[in-house]
């Protein structure tokens, strides 16, 4: 029995152990590691309307136990993304959660509109309300509740596929922002995303990023996430995606323990390109180790009496 | 696009070449039987150390007899401080090989290294020394000790030209200085480059295909992040380890 298999919104994913927007591409950039069948979904890169070329260089820093970006959702528009990476990952037999982006309103609806033609293939869209690199939209629509409840509320009315609404750590109280996306009546909660950080070169005396703000990824976040997890998953009903510096089985492990159905791996896969594979296998050994027939068995059970 | 490996292997020597480079040297017979010139490895840091993004070096050498390949390095910063440290027999973790190459279809070309950037050109000397082409190089370094790397040349056929900013035996003068001089009195069809920004800016313009190796700072190494971002003449954003790290000059603007 697959002791891993999880049933979200009504999709069965054979694994919990789902890429991260951003850090896997669309799936085909580390086929050479991972074949896109063998993780629980690839979640895409944020993907907009039209074609965003992204920030200046340099975007990329690395810092204690993280990394800042400010890649700026560089990305190559929702149309390319239907006609080039869904032929092959529907191909490649994958589960696929789109991470969409917008500037306005009006983006984020004409995308998830667009995508309604594949309801079959496209198994969830990630709503980003949460990403700090971008001076419009993104972490903008994710920092008040009205905002949240308002633009979701619009998404679900047109939409058939399951959302998931990716949640910004960036703000006073993420369960506040939280209940605002279950009230509009979201599938699930991702989150989170990165922490907006910045660095500063002491020799030029600037800030080293291009994009002057970057978001910090990597260990680093990880009990930062793993608290608004934990928070999340007792002040909502529906399923919790967590991530945010999962580095080995171990942290997955402690994200389901918070209260997480699911995760994602993101900085991680830079380091080792197997991780996805070496996770899933910690997880099942934990399971057995311990007695539990089934990953559900342990969700939660950090909060749970 | 060549097969990505990931492995884990032994360094056979870690050898300290002038004050602050070194050539670190292992052997995977797949990896020397697919490598391109041009072409580099992420590899892996020590977590211990508070680094854990890999670091992209690029390929030095291969010794196709051995399947000895070889990564010569400067000491930059933590990750390379991390990698100066390691010693006959110890483990690291290589993701490669990545990125583009070198085109290898001119005749007389004029290939140009300044300092560390040195470090992708003999492999590429090598390979066109197997086409029966002799390039001519200019290797230009900050001083007479960092010369010291030019000296890793010498089992190549090429004519070897070397100039410091500091004065010393050599020519005096950076490397496009020097390159404006030689420039004068030959004729190429091209011109491969690699060395710091400001170098590469520098380059005497010609009519002739210029090549740059660049540099940026990396995440993933295989165009997954987007974080080694280069911007186009015509606007967009290309990214070192999947569109390069060569790119043709005049494709690239090297001082956004």
């Amino acid at each position: 029995m697959n002791k891993l298999k999880q049933t979200l919104f009504g999709v069965d994913f054979n694994n919990p152990v789902f890429s991260d927007s951003g850090t896997f591409g669309y799936g085909r950039d580390y086929e050479d590691f991972i074949p896109v069948n063998e993780i629980g979904a690839v979640v895409t890169k944020g993907t907009s309307l039209v074609e965003w070329k992204g920030n200046p260089a340099p975007r990329i820093y690395e810092t204690a136990a993280g990394m800042l970006n400010s890649i700026g959702l560089q990305n190559p528009g929702i149309e390319h993304f239907l006609l080039n990476d869904l032929p092959y990952l529907i191909e490649k037999n994958a589960k696929v959660i789109l991470n969409v982006a917008g500037h306005t309103a009006e983006q984020y609806e004409e995308i998830v509109t667009k995508c309604q033609d594949y309801t079959q293939q496209i198994h969830a869209l990630e709503i980003n309300i949460s990403c700090p690199n971008v001076t419009e939209g993104g972490m903008a629509f994710g920092t008040n509740p009205d905002i949240v409840y308002e633009l979701l509320t619009k998404l679900k009315k047109v939409s058939d596929i399951p959302l998931i609404a990716k949640l910004s750590p960036n703000v006073t109280d993420i369960v506040e922002i939280a209940k605002a996306a279950e009230s509009a009546q979201v599938d699930s909660l991702s989150l989170i995303n990165t922490l907006s950080g910045i660095a500063i070169d002491i020799k030029t005396k600037k800030p080293v990023l291009g994009n002057i703000y970057g978001g910090l990824s990597g260990p680093a976040i990880k009990p930062v996430a793993l608290k608004m997890v934990y928070q999340v998953s007792q002040a909502c009903k529906v399923p919790i995606i967590g991530m945010g510096g999962i580095m080995n089985s171990t942290d997955a492990i402690e994200f389901f323990l918070a209260g997480a159905s699911a995760i994602q791996v993101g900085t991680a896969v830079f380091v080792n390109p197997k991780v996805h594979h070496e996770i899933i296998k910690g997880i099942n050994q934990y399971l057995s180790d311990n007695n539990y027939t089934h990953l559900s068995d342990i969700i939660g059970l950090s909060w749970k009496e | 696009m060549t097969k990505k490996m990931l492995f884990d292997t032994q360094i056979l020597t870690n050898e300290l070449i002038c004050d602050d480079v070194y050539l670190m040297k292992f052997k995977n017979e797949e990896f020397a039987k697919t490598v391109r010139p041009g072409q580099f490895v992420q590899v892996s840091t020590d977590f211990n150390n508070q680094t854990f993004l890999r670091r992209p070096i690029s390929i030095f050498d291969v010794e196709m007899e051995n399947n000895i390949i070889m990564l010569l390095y400067k000491v930059v910063g933590k990750g390379t401080k991390y990698f100066s440290s390691l010693k006959p027999n110890d483990n690291i973790n290589i993701l490669g090989p990545l990125g583009n190459s070198f085109s290898l279809e001119h005749n007389n070309p004029l290939i140009i290294g300044g300092g560390i950037g040195v470090a992708p050109l003999k492999y590429l000397v090598r390979e066109m020394n197997k086409n029966n082409i002799k390039p001519d190089l200019i290797l230009g370094f900050s001083c007479a000790e960092q010369a010291k790397m030019a000296r890793l040349f010498n089992d190549l056929d090429c004519n070897i030209n070397i100039c410091t900013d500091k004065k010393s035996e050599y020519f005096h003068g950076n490397s496009c200085q020097l390159a404006a001089v030689v420039l004068e009195d030959n004729q190429y069809d091209s011109i491969y480059a690699c060395g710091p920004n400001i170098m590469l800016q520098n380059i005497p313009q010609v009519s002739i295909p210029t090549y740059v190796s660049l540099e940026e700072y990396m995440a993933c190494g295989v165009g997954a992040c987007l974080g080694c971002a280069v911007k186009t003449t015509v606007g967009s954003y290309v990214h070192v380890c999947k569109d390069g790290p060569v790119f043709e000059a005049k494709g690239v603007i090297l001082n956004e």
